[in-house]
């Protein structure tokens, strides 16, 4: 038999199993406590519910899930989550940010939700709230780019240029080719009207991506600015018509719109992307939401054809017109579809049926008219190509196209009188320029035609070889042009 | 020896029971101490749809209007408020005179002005009648074009306005207003151009007998107002201007007095679609300093005209020595025209807005929304109409000479539907019962 421990070992035993257990309790209560604690930081961020009246049924269903596990403290943390991602998706900004809060609560060092919020924040104009939240994501994420641009931005929009100038160096630092950076700084240096700084950057930023929108209108401004005209119409030349210029790419936030249940969301936020697998991801879920939505249909049929699915182009569009028969946009659509595969007989059919169900679309007139001269059916094509200009008195291009019409007949006066009626709508419209411009030279009228070479060369429309063969017919004329 | 471990025990146990909780406390379970403030609750819509009624004054709707702007003055000064407003289709500046009370008559003040999208009434020569600022776009839709001008139609009082366009050929022009910023004690102009891709804030001094002298302030396109007033206490008149397109902010050209201004952004978004619409100035809170009250509301940037979920009403406050605290005052999808005014006659200044760009397929969409002030600066938002829709513009006036104020508002049909139209409208409050 063993001889008992003596009773100093039997002391320090029990002082082992004792602490031990005191330890394991206070972990276990630490444990609960930090559970429920958790439990209702996710409760209280959850309690401004949006009203999911008019909810896509499966968003509901999503959100009152969530939102029941919340209640019964069922993996809190990654319910919050689920309903952040889903009301930011559709537009339920205020319960969206607030969630996003709770969520920084209960995962501190996650940079996504701090950004999040940041987002929402610098989005609504509340800066001096955003911009720390910025700078702690940056802390965390310190490889991950856009938070640093839209830090630059908001010390740019606070006014402390030098912060922002900073800011956007940070990003070149790490990606030298950054064009949004560039473009940061080169709107910053405008601001301050350091202009060869200004055009030094936005340089920059068309040596990494020649057709980049934002870069060639900061440079417009800088030669505006200078005086430079010449330099500024021929950057002019590289802006495309009325387009919008795009976002910076934020793939932890653009990627939340596939969580997105509105599908005029989710059409707005494909058209504002230049990623086209992106754009058609979001589209493709539009119209799996809404496949009665023609607009949906109409949008995804040309970003197909963008791609090159032509078949499947053409299926998406014609269903469109059948969903939406009296939406002219869909016949307008599948019109520019059928142009470019050069289908006559079906672009014909679809005038037709286009006009049939939309009697008072400007559009639809003007290419009927162009389809009658095209067939030399002259009378129709000038009734349509009027109709046109009547329906829309804003619209330069009825008059081009009969002035192109009438050239064809030989009526050069109905001509010339439609190219002037045209440039009454738009001053700077490039064919009516440069053909009032030849018909003039033509004619021996050199004021006339002085005046119009002078607004051809400063039309960014006209191209450069328009411009240089306009030139030299004045200088075969009258001489080489004044300065 | 039993009792002596026992009690040894027991005081183990009553340490455990001190270490739990002082786990707890070196665990960090307890919320953090600097967590982010949650943003309070909206307030819930108030339907308001029979406070005001609406009746259409002017010609009758002709196709689908678009009535750019209208604003409230007594022009021919008979003692009776008339409208003035600028059809931006019919590319005319009309005036509804009041000839007697509630009784409204149309006329053409100026014609083939293309695309007027704003007009004030100012006595700019000095005559003792007011003449009218009209800001011409040129073309409402897209274009980069210099086609916009800047036309003063001078007043002659006898019923003709002489017109004289003061600057031409110029970035698309969306306001126009009258200062005496160079303290010559004539009205100098500061004019917004939106442009497209290049646009301008500039003001013009005024050299006497119709001539004026251009200095430009800053060179970016998308303003949509330009507001004048001592927007900094020095006494002196300030400007304002919203800027929208991909900018999203607003400046504030500070006076020294002589026509020397310098700029900053008082306010800016980061998100490049915030949607920009318009702002104006009012003492929202009345202490002595004019805020600046706020839409984003517009929805035309992309092809399919529509709202976005951040569109609303705001307004900076105006905290002194150029300094702007912003406040969200509500949602309101496609918001444009802000207008601060007693409606309820409750001594509080309220906030009008109008909605052009909505979804219009839905019945639950808000055309014309009141945000109630409950004197303290919160904000209850009151629905006054859902109908008619693709309201552009809104001024609040006393037109009845009763110290009431009534609205009145503009519809401007630029895509469909097109089956609830309104031309110009008054809304007058509808006695309650």
């Amino acid at each position: 038999m063993k001889p008992p421990l003596p009773v100093p070992a039997r002391r320090r035993t029990w002082f082992i199993v004792i602490a031990l257990a005191a330890a394991g309790a206070a972990a276990l209560g630490a444990s609960w406590w930090r559970g429920s604690v958790r439990a209702q930081i996710a409760r209280d961020a959850a309690a401004n519910v949006p009203d999911l009246r008019e909810a896509h049924p499966e968003l509901g269903e999503r959100i009152r899930s969530a939102l029941d596990q919340i209640k019964h403290h069922q993996h809190p943390a990654a319910a919050l989550a689920t309903l952040t991602r889903l009301y930011y998706a559709n537009g339920w900004l205020e319960p969206a940010a607030a969630t996003c809060a709770g969520m920084m609560e209960l995962e501190p060092r996650q940079p996504f939700w701090t950004y999040l919020l940041a987002r929402l924040r610098s989005n609504r104009g509340q800066l001096d709230e955003a911009l720390p939240l910025l700078q702690r994501t940056i802390e965390l994420a310190p490889d991950y780019l856009p938070p640093r641009l839209k830090a630059a931005e908001a010390m740019a929009k606070l006014n402390q240029a030098d912060d922002a100038i900073a800011m956007d160096r940070t990003v070149l630092a790490r990606d030298p080719a950054n064009i949004y950076a560039w473009v940061g700084l080169g709107n910053i240096y405008s601001a301050q009207q350091k202009w060869d700084a200004a055009r030094d950057s936005f340089q920059h930023a068309i040596a990494a991506a020649d057709s980049f929108r934002p870069a060639w209108l900061g440079l417009v401004s800088v030669y505006d600015a200078t005086g430079n005209a010449a330099a500024a119409t021929e950057a002019q030349e590289h802006v495309d018509d009325v387009s919008r210029s795009p976002d910076s790419p934020d793939p932890w936030i653009d990627g939340l719109m596939e969580e997105c249940y509105n599908v005029y969301y989710l059409r707005v936020a494909a058209f504002s992307s230049t990623d086209l697998a992106y754009s058609r991801r979001l589209l493709e879920r539009a119209v799996r939401l809404q496949p009665q939505d023609a607009a949906s249909q109409r949008d995804y049929g040309m970003l197909l054809f963008q791609a090159k699915a032509f078949a499947e182009a053409q299926r998406t569009l014609l269903l469109a017109t059948t969903l939406a028969p009296d939406d002219s946009e869909n016949w307008l659509s599948l019109l520019v579809y059928l142009r470019a595969i050069r289908d006559e007989a079906g672009t014909e059919q679809a005038i037709r049926d286009g006009l049939a169900h939309c009697p008072s679309s400007p559009g639809l007139w003007l290419e009927r008219g162009r389809l009658l001269a095209r067939a030399r059916a002259f009378d129709g094509a000038f009734a349509a190509f009027a109709k046109a200009a009547a329906l829309e008195p804003n619209d330069a291009a009825p008059h081009v196209e009969s002035a192109v019409a009438y050239f064809q007949i030989q009526q050069t006066e109905s001509a010339l009188r439609e190219l002037k009626l045209a440039l009454a709508i738009e001053p700077n419209h490039p064919f009516a320029q440069i053909v009032m411009a030849r018909y003039a030279i033509m004619a021996g009228d050199q004021p006339t035609a002085q005046s119009f070479l002078a607004k051809a060369r400063l039309n960014p429309k006209v191209s450069p070889e328009d411009k240089k063969q306009l030139a030299e017919a004045y200088a075969a004329g009258f001489g080489p042009p004044a300065r | 020896m039993a009792t002596c471990l026992r009690s040894r025990i027991r005081r183990w146990l009553q340490l455990g029971l001190w270490v739990a909780p002082a786990g707890l406390f070196f665990s960090g379970c307890g919320r953090p101490e600097a967590a982010p403030p949650r943003p309070p609750a909206a307030a819930p819509l108030v339907e308001d749809v029979d406070f005001l009624k609406s009746t259409p004054v002017g010609a009758a709707i002709d196709g689908r209007p678009w009535i750019a702007h209208v604003t409230a003055v007594d022009l021919d000064q008979d003692g009776l408020m008339d409208i003035v407003a600028c059809d931006a289709k019919a590319n005319t500046v009309v005036w509804l005179r009041q000839t007697k009370p509630g009784v409204f008559v149309e006329s053409v003040l100026a014609a083939d002005i293309p695309a007027p999208v704003h007009v004030e009434a100012v006595d700019m020569n000095g005559d003792g009648h007011l003449d009218l600022l009209v800001a011409s776009m040129g073309q409402i839709f897209p274009n980069n074009e210099k086609i916009g001008s800047v036309i003063i139609l001078e007043n002659d009082g006898h019923e003709h306005f002489i017109k004289h366009v003061v600057a031409d050929h110029i970035a698309r022009v969306t306001d126009v207003r009258a200062a005496d910023f160079d303290g010559d004690g004539k009205l100098d102009l500061a004019v917004g151009q939106f442009g497209y891709d290049q646009g301008e804030i500039r003001w013009m001094r005024n050299l006497g007998n119709w001539q004026f002298e251009s200095h430009i302030l800053l060179n970016r396109s998308g303003t949509v107002n330009v507001c004048v007033g001592d927007l900094t206490g020095n006494h002196h008149q300030d400007i304002v201007a919203v800027v929208s397109q991909e900018w999203e902010e607003i400046y504030l050209f500070t006076n020294d007095g002589h026509g020397n201004f310098t700029s900053k952004i008082i306010y800016g978004s980061t998100n490049s679609d915030y949607g920009s619409s318009g702002i104006s100035l009012c003492d929202l809170n009345r202490d002595g300093r004019p805020d600046i009250l706020y839409t984003n509301g517009d929805g035309f940037d992309y092809a399919q005209p529509g709202s976005r979920p951040w569109h609303g009403v705001q307004w900076l406050e105006n905290r002194g020595n150029g300094y702007f605290k912003f406040h969200r005052i509500g949602d309101l999808k496609g918001a444009y025209s802000p207008v601060g005014v007693d409606l309820d006659g409750d001594g509080a200044i309220d906030v009008v807005a109008v909605s052009c760009f909505n979804e219009w397929s839905d019945p639950s969409a808000v055309s014309l929304m009141y945000f109630k002030n409950d004197g303290k600066m919160n904000f209850t938002p009151h629905v006054l109409a859902r109908s008619p829709t693709h309201l552009l513009t809104c001024v609040a006036a006393d037109l009845d000479g009763t110290g009431q104020p009534v609205l009145v508002t503009g519809g401007f049909h630029a895509y469909p539907p097109w089956d609830r139209l309104s031309r110009i409208l008054i809304w007058r409050k509808n006695p309650r019962p």
